[in-house]
C-alpha cells in the first residue's frame, strides 16, 4: 500500500476505526430505481490501489466490512461513520443529510451532492462523480463515487445489498 | 476537525493570501443575469479572518486584487483565481447548479478540465438585484462538523464593484 493511500484512508476512515462504529448489517435493498436505496461499501481505491471492506472493526482494518450509505427518495441520506469519513463528510455530524444529484450539461457526467446535516456543503467532499452499472436485472446494483482530491483520484465502490 | 482537513485549509488560505499574481483589469459586466457573467474575487473570509483582495502583485500577506471567475451560458467557467487550488481549481472547466430539494441550499460544482473526477461544491448566494442581475455572489463551504470548524467564504462583486 502506497504512502499516499494509507494518508488518505488513514484521514477518511482513522477516527471512525478508533471510535470503534458498529458494524452494520446490509439492509434489504429497495427496488425503486436508480441510485434510490441502500448501498454497501465493499471496496475502497486510491489510484491503482484497491482495498476490499472486509473483516471486522476490532482487527485494525484499512476498510471494514458492512458499512453502508442509504439514499432515500424523500433527498435524504444516512451514512455509516466510516463511509461518511470516506467521503469527508466529518465524523460525527454528517452521518445524516440531504442530497440531489444533477448531470454537468457539456459531458452528461452524474454528480451526487452531499449536503450534511452538520456542516453543509464542503468543498472538499459535498460533490463525488456518480457511475452506476449492472443494470441488466433493473436498479443498478453497483455504484462507483469518485473524486480527484489533489492528492491522489479516491473511489469509493459500492453494491445494493453489498452483494 | 481532523489535522488533515486543517492541513487542507491552511495551505489553501496560506497560499491565497501569500501568493502574488497579476493584476486583471475587470471588463464590462454581463447583464445576461443570475449567476452568468464576470465576476471579481473582492475578499476571503476563513473562521474569523477576513483578507480583501486588493493586495498589488507580489504583495506579501496579501489576497491580490484582480482574480476573476467567469461562469459563461455555455456551462463553462474560467478561473484566474490562485491559491486555493486544493477546493477551487484555476483554469477552465464545466459547471453545474442545483437546488438541494429538501435543504433548499443553492449550490456549484465545478469540474475542471484538467482532471474528470476533480469536483468541488460551493453554496452560491446570490444578493444585489435591485437593479437587475445579481452584483454580488457569495461562495461559501466548510470544513468540519462543528460549527467551531472553519468556513470559507469567497465574495465576489461583478465588475469588482
Amino acid at each position: 500500500m502506497t504512502p499516499t493511500f494509507k494518508r488518505i484512508i488513514g484521514a477518511a476512515g482513522a477516527t471512525a476505526l478508533l471510535a470503534g462504529a458498529a458494524l452494520v448489517a446490509a439492509p434489504a435493498a429497495q427496488a425503486d430505481g436508480n441510485y434510490y436505496g441502500a448501498w454497501t461499501l465493499t471496496a475502497v481505491t486510491a489510484n491503482d490501489q484497491k482495498q476490499k471492506c472486509e473483516g471486522t472493526n476490532k482487527e485494525y482494518l484499512v476498510c471494514p466490512s458492512g458499512q453502508t450509505l442509504t439514499l432515500k427518495t424523500n433527498y435524504r441520506y444516512k451514512a455509516s461513520a466510516f463511509v461518511a469519513q470516506a467521503l469527508f463528510l466529518g465524523a460525527k455530524g454528517d452521518q445524516k443529510g440531504s442530497f440531489v444529484t444533477t448531470d454537468f450539461p457539456g459531458t452528461g457526467d452524474q454528480v451526487l451532492v452531499l449536503e450534511g446535516d452538520a456542516s453543509g456543503i464542503a468543498p472538499l467532499g459535498s460533490a463525488w462523480q456518480m457511475v452506476l452499472k449492472d443494470t441488466r436485472s433493473g436498479s443498478p446494483t453497483k455504484m462507483i463515487l469518485t473524486l480527484q482530491t489533489g492528492f491522489g483520484e479516491f473511489g469509493l465502490v459500492f453494491q445494493r445489498d453489498g452483494k | 476537525m481532523t489535522s488533515s482537513r486543517k492541513r487542507l485549509i491552511s495551505a489553501a488560505a496560506a497560499i491565497a493570501i501569500v501568493a502574488g499574481s497579476t493584476l486583471f483589469a475587470a471588463p464590462a459586466a454581463q447583464a445576461d443575469g443570475g449567476y452568468y457573467g464576470h465576476w471579481t474575487l473582492t475578499a476571503i473570509k476563513s473562521g474569523t479572518m477576513k483578507q480583501k483582495c486588493d493586495g498589488l502583485p507580489g504583495e506579501e500577506d496579501k489576497c491580490p486584487a484582480g482574480m476573476t471567475l467567469d461562469l459563461k451560458a455555455n456551462y463553462r467557467y474560467a478561473s484566474t483565481i490562485k491559491g486555493l487550488e486544493i477546493i477551487l481549481m484555476p483554469g477552465k472547466g464545466d459547471f453545474v447548479t442545483d437546488t438541494v430539494p429538501s435543504t433548499g441550499s443553492h449550490v456549484i460544482v465545478f469540474n475542471t478540465d484538467e482532471f474528470p473526477t476533480f469536483l468541488r461544491a460551493w453554496k452560491i448566494t446570490l444578493q444585489g438585484t435591485r437593479y437587475g442581475a445579481p452584483q454580488k455572489m457569495v461562495l461559501s463551504g466548510s470544513f468540519g462538523e462543528n460549527p467551531d470548524d472553519p468556513a470559507i467564504t469567497l465574495v465576489f462583486r461583478r465588475d469588482g464593484k
